[in-house]
């Protein structure tokens, strides 16, 4: 009851019209900026933060998350229309959106997309308002063994549940974690395979290989057929998902969101992880997953309910521990201590108004974006009537001014024309690059806490197999690994059976 | 022992892992106790090795290598190095000069769409997103030396 008389409060502070107002102008410039590859949720936030100097801090959380909703939505408006992720986050949705874009299902795909959004932030908001502070206080017994458990049980995870081989998934996984050691290693200061070039002290950026692999690549391989090529142009009665598009979606809805939230709390940057791993669960569950990467509706509403449940579970260490989840959120926690105002355990009995405000503006924002964004799909769709020889160097240059934007560092340009190159010859050669992309991103802390791990332990591999998370997390992994062994070998002796290779025959 | 696609791609990966090998040599391991900055990418470069040997062995059912289809690999350069000059270029001519200049080729050589819509296009585009991303999103953009 308690909870409802202070959220009855919050919405009190929500509902006032000046607060909608900057709710609509924050959701509205979060989807434009997020429709700019490598202009995503960061550069609209700190864009706006100084303008917020002079608001209340409310009305500055409630329009700072606005834009961070927005930005979220609008990179996956690029993902589905021209396989451009806006961000990591949206690498998976470009799969299935892409191809169902390619089959004149680009309004349902962006209209899943925008339900799936609602849906998940609207859940994961009430999640966020019941479990914030249990959620937090289990987040925080996350030493450097368990995350090295939990990043490892990622990359089996998605290599358990890929569609496409599980040595040729594991190895593009490999090649994206050999990719994220380039820079300056945080524990040595040694700056590694930067053929000393400064540029890449920083490391390789996740934007450029993901706007190479995915957007470039795909234009070098459809290009020669831009004249002949027909994107299937949607009428207007198409616009909106179909009945059994609807019905195929509400599960991986409701997975995305409790995935996305769970791994969203975790603090660190594992909340990108959440669509990755829902498209791979998603994928496992279907009675057809031949079907994913060919236009699955469940591969385009079970990621993008995931990213933005994540959204949500990522406000969890912030607001209840003062943790920033990763640079949006803590860009958005520099916005509160400009205000005066500590976030921490206490803000809730200290500031419950901004608490219940925020939590109650976050519902808010979900609504707003769900109004601004569904009429929009029309507007959206109506990109695809331009014939693909007019579209697609618009798109290359797009590509090519997004990535720059990051860092101003043509560095970043030469990265994503080398990967869409290297993406190019990995798809003629059945690769997917997807876990390229999860390598790089887990890379970096799945290095520093194997390597805090073994500093902890003197040197003892064992500690994975004395703290009771990680080893659980380290145990499923290998089962998955052990099962996935066991299927392969079985199908081998179906294939023999089925060719009247038997066991005797073969052992002659 | 035939060239499959999978071999071909073995192959590669077994070249790249050598080279990661190498490279990773060059800095120090340091102990269990005290893992170096070369511990980490040792392993991952010894698991490509690992992986790459694996694929080549189990990739002898894959497609051949000569039935990979290529034909849009001229086009495919050809995007590449367009996008290698313009990248060249854009810190020395400006965004709006490279960004224009790369959409009229596309448009006008490449696509072989009439010139003076390919000029419109270019010149529209380069001076709407300058204006959106340099002055309205503030986020820099190169200039050249006469302000452009």
């Amino acid at each position: 009851m308690e909870v409802l008389a202070n959220l009855a409060t919050g919405f009190g502070i929500a509902l006032t019209p000046s607060i909608l107002v900057y709710a609509f102008i924050g959701c509205l410039f979060g989807t434009l900026v997020g429709m700019l590859p490598g202009v995503g949720p960061l550069t609209g936030i700190s864009l706006l933060l100084p303008v917020t100097y002079g608001l209340s801090p409310t009305v500055a959380m409630v329009m700072l998350a606005g834009v961070y909703y927005g930005a979220m939505y609008g990179g996956s408006t690029t993902s589905i229309l021209m396989r451009i992720p806006g961000e990591a986050a949206s690498v998976m949705t470009c799969v299935d959106g892409y191809a169902m874009t390619q089959q004149g299902r680009a309004g349902p795909a962006l209209a899943i997309a925008a339900i799936g959004s609602f849906v998940a932030g609207t859940v994961s908001v009430v999640a966020l308002m019941l479990l914030a502070p249990p959620l937090a206080a289990i987040a925080l017994k996350f030493g450097p063994p368990e995350y090295a458990a939990l990043l490892t049980l990622g990359l089996l995870v998605l290599a358990y549940l890929s569609g496409s081989s599980t040595l040729k998934t594991l190895l593009m996984a490999v090649a994206g974690l050999f990719l994220g050691m380039v820079g300056i290693d945080p524990m040595s200061g040694y700056t590694r395979f930067s053929f000393d070039l400064p540029e890449l002290g920083d490391g390789v950026g996740v934007v450029p290989v993901a706007v190479g692999l995915f957007g470039i690549s795909e234009i070098l391989l459809s290009a020669r057929q831009a004249s002949t090529l027909q994107v299937k142009q949607p009428k207007l009665s198409e616009l909106l998902p179909s009945r059994a598009e609807a019905r195929a979606s509400v599960g991986p809805i409701a997975r995305g969101t409790v995935l996305g939230f769970l791994i969203g709390v975790i603090p660190g940057s594992a909340h990108i992880i959440s669509s990755f791993v829902s498209y791979a669960v998603e994928r496992r569950l279907s009675k057809h997953p031949e079907r994913f990467g060919h236009g699955a509706v469940e591969g385009v509403a079970g990621p993008e309910s995931a990213n933005n449940a994540a959204t949500s579970g990522a406000f969890v260490p912030m607001l209840a521990l003062g943790i920033p989840s990763g640079a949006v959120p803590a860009v958005m926690l520099s916005a509160l201590m400009i205000h005066g105002i500590a976030p921490g355990p206490t803000l809730i009995a200290t500031r419950p108004d901004i608490f219940w405000g925020f939590i109650a503006s976050m519902y808010v924002g979900n609504v707003v974006l769900l109004i601004l964004n569904l009429p929009m799909v029309g507007l959206f769709v109506n990109l695809l009537r331009i014939p693909y020889t007019y579209l697609y160097p618009f798109i290359l240059t797009l590509c090519l001014l997004g990535v720059y934007s990051i860092n101003q560092s043509t560095m970043d340009v030469w990265i994503a024309i080398a990967c869409g190159g290297v993406g190019y010859v990995l798809r003629k050669f059945d690769f997917d690059t997807a876990p390229v992309v999860l390598g790089l991103i887990l890379a970096p802390m799945l290095e520093l806490s194997v390597r805090q791990s073994l500093a902890m332990s003197g040197g003892d591999w064992g500690i994975f197999l004395h703290r009771p998370i990680a080893t659980s997390m380290l145990g499923v992994g290998a089962t998955l690994l052990a099962y996935n062994a066991w299927s392969a070998l079985r199908q081998r002796a179906d294939w023999r059976a089925r060719v009247g290779l038997d066991e005797e025959t073969t052992s002659l | 022992m035939p060239l499959t696609r999978d071999r071909a791609a073995a192959l590669a990966l077994a070249v790249a892992a050598g080279v990661a090998l190498w490279a990773a040599c060059r800095y120090p391991f340091g102990t269990l106790a005290e893992p170096g900055p070369g511990l980490v990418p040792l392993l991952l470069a010894a698991l490509l090795l690992a992986g790459a040997v694996g694929l080549a062995v189990h990739g002898g059912a894959a497609t051949r290598l000569r039935e990979v289809r290529l034909a849009d690999l001229p086009l495919a350069l050809v995007l590449l190095a367009l996008m290698g000059v313009a990248t060249l270029a854009l810190e020395h001519a400006g965004y709006r000069a490279t960004a224009g200049g790369f959409l009229f080729v596309l448009l006008a050589v490449v696509e072989r769409r009439p010139w003076w819509i390919a000029a419109l296009l270019a010149g529209g585009f380069a001076l709407g997103s300058f204006w959106v991303v340099n002055n309205l999103l503030r986020v820099p953009l190169p200039v050249n030396g006469w302000g452009w």
